[in-house]
């Protein structure tokens, strides 16, 4: 017995379906846990060959609203081994303007995995964010509840 | 008649029937070569309907018509492959069909016919990745990219309702003066269109009947083989930089972050967003500036 599609999750069906047949170098998908819940998914993604996370993996927690894709996926890294990153708190809340103003519906899981692992890729040196005691302590539980403020990286 | 005057009779009806919308190319000899159309769906002139088109180019043998010309489709707008492919085999039956008499007007007539059944774009919608049916209410942007109405609708509704809440939020002196704009999901260029006739449109057809799929035991195989192709094209150390590709990907717009300590350009929002044709989804976010943030507060 299935109930109907809402609009969100055919969108998200069609994009599960080309994640795992076309997915970026070093991401999975875990098809068997979106297809029964097509609103959480857990992404796997390895450090790229060459950057300062070869040979790591990390676990991507994608959560979608009923508004997707006019409203942004959550995302966070889960589980034992959160990158060290500049842009990654040690609760796993990344800040990725792809992730919060700038989103866009025509952007998807596939561009924010490609975005993240750029993020990562781009990596000269693995520090925590200057911040991390204070933001991990003081934050809401949903990073999207953060207002970040854009900074340039260049300064 | 002669078969050279049977040729002179068809082309000079085919001018006073299409007048510009042809063109005719002489030999040396003054006998007609090749025939050249720019073929458009029929839609009464309503010209901003047209959302396809192609150019036929029919080059006549000596023994034409006695003999098959041979034809070309150039320039096809809107289309996919496999629509110019089909029209193809619909031409050749009817050369085939037509050996020994005037075929050119023909051609053409199957081919407006062929475009006034597909005058719909063959992409997808980029906002819910179904694509376009007959019936489907949908709009052209001014950057050229096509959205089903009732997705573009709620993205600018989305849009104005966040634009209005981020500047609720804002002391008075700093607020827009000029109000709301609605912009293109894909390239975000500015894009005017009219809001309550959007609103008033039906969901698209495609994603109306969209089924239900299984994760099915071939796909299951099929993510299994890519994840070993991944790991021996790792253990070979043949695996695709990530970053490499990017640089391929990315038109450098500025010089001045080219430099040779700098390993490739970022995404900073220093270069202005490049537009791009996606040529699939992966690739639109190089569309979009990718920021980072060091600073926030509690929304
Ligand atoms: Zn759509
Ligand atoms: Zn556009």
């Amino acid at each position: 017995m299935t109930s109907a599609m809402s609009p969100s999750e055919r969108r998200l069906q069609k994009e599960l379906m080309s994640l795992i047949k076309d997915p970026p170098p070093g991401v999975s998908v875990d098809a068997e846990q979106a297809e029964q819940n097509l609103l959480q998914w857990t992404i796997h993604m390895e450090g790229a060959t060459g950057t300062l996370y070869e040979g790591e993996s990390f676990q991507l927690q994608f959560k979608f609203s009923n508004k997707y894709p006019f409203d942004s996926p959550e995302v966070t890294f889960v589980g034992s081994n959160i990158p060290v990153h500049p842009h990654v708190y040690s609760n796993g809340h990344i800040c990725l303007s792809i992730l919060t103003d700038d989103w866009s519906p025509a952007l998807s899981v596939q561009a924010v995995c490609l975005s993240i692992v750029s993020m990562l890729s781009s990596c000269r040196e693995k520090q925590q964010p200057p911040d991390n005691a204070f933001y991990v302590k003081t934050c809401n539980k949903n990073p999207k509840k953060t207002k970040w403020w854009y900074h340039d990286d260049s300064v | 008649m002669s078969q050279q005057e049977r040729v002179q009779e068809e082309l000079e009806a085919l001018e006073a029937i299409l007048m510009d919308d042809i063109s005719i190319t002489y030999n040396a000899k003054g006998c007609a070569e090749l025939v050249k159309s720019v073929i458009f769906p029929s839609t009464a002139n309503e010209v901003d309907k047209q959302y396809v088109c192609v150019t036929l180019e029919v080059e006549l043998p000596q023994d034409y018509p006695d003999c098959k010309p041979v034809t070309r489709l150039k320039s096809p707008r809107g289309l996919d492959e496999s629509t110019v492919d089909h029209l193809y085999k619909e031409i050749a039956n009817k050369c085939e069909e037509y050996i020994g008499h005037a075929v050119i007007y023909e051609l053409i007539e199957l081919i407006r016919q062929n475009l006034t059944e597909s005058n719909l774009p063959t992409c997808q919608c980029a906002v819910c990745l179904y694509g376009f049916s007959e019936g489907d209410s949908f709009t052209k942007t001014q950057c050229f990219h096509y959205f089903h109405n009732y997705c573009l609708a709620k993205h600018v509704t989305v849009n104005e309702k966040n634009f209005l809440e981020e500047q609720d939020k804002l002391p008075a002196w700093k607020r827009s003066t000029v109000g709301f704009q609605a912009t293109c999901p894909v390239c975000r260029e500015p894009i005017s269109c009219d809001g309550t006739k959007l609103k008033t449109s039906l969901p698209p057809k495609e994603l109306q009947d969209a089924q239900k799929f299984e994760v099915t035991q071939e796909l299951k195989m099929l993510q299994q083989k890519m994840q070993q192709l991944f790991n021996y094209q790792k253990s070979k150390g043949g695996i695709i930089d990530i970053e490499a590709e990017e640089n391929k990907l990315l038109l450098i717009t500025n010089s001045e972050d080219n430099n040779s300590e700098d390993p490739g350009p970022s995404l900073s929002s220093s270069n202005p967003p490049v537009e791009q044709q996606p040529l699939h989804n992966g690739l639109q976010n190089r569309n979009h500036n990718q920021r980072h943030y060091s600073k926030y507060s509690n929304r």
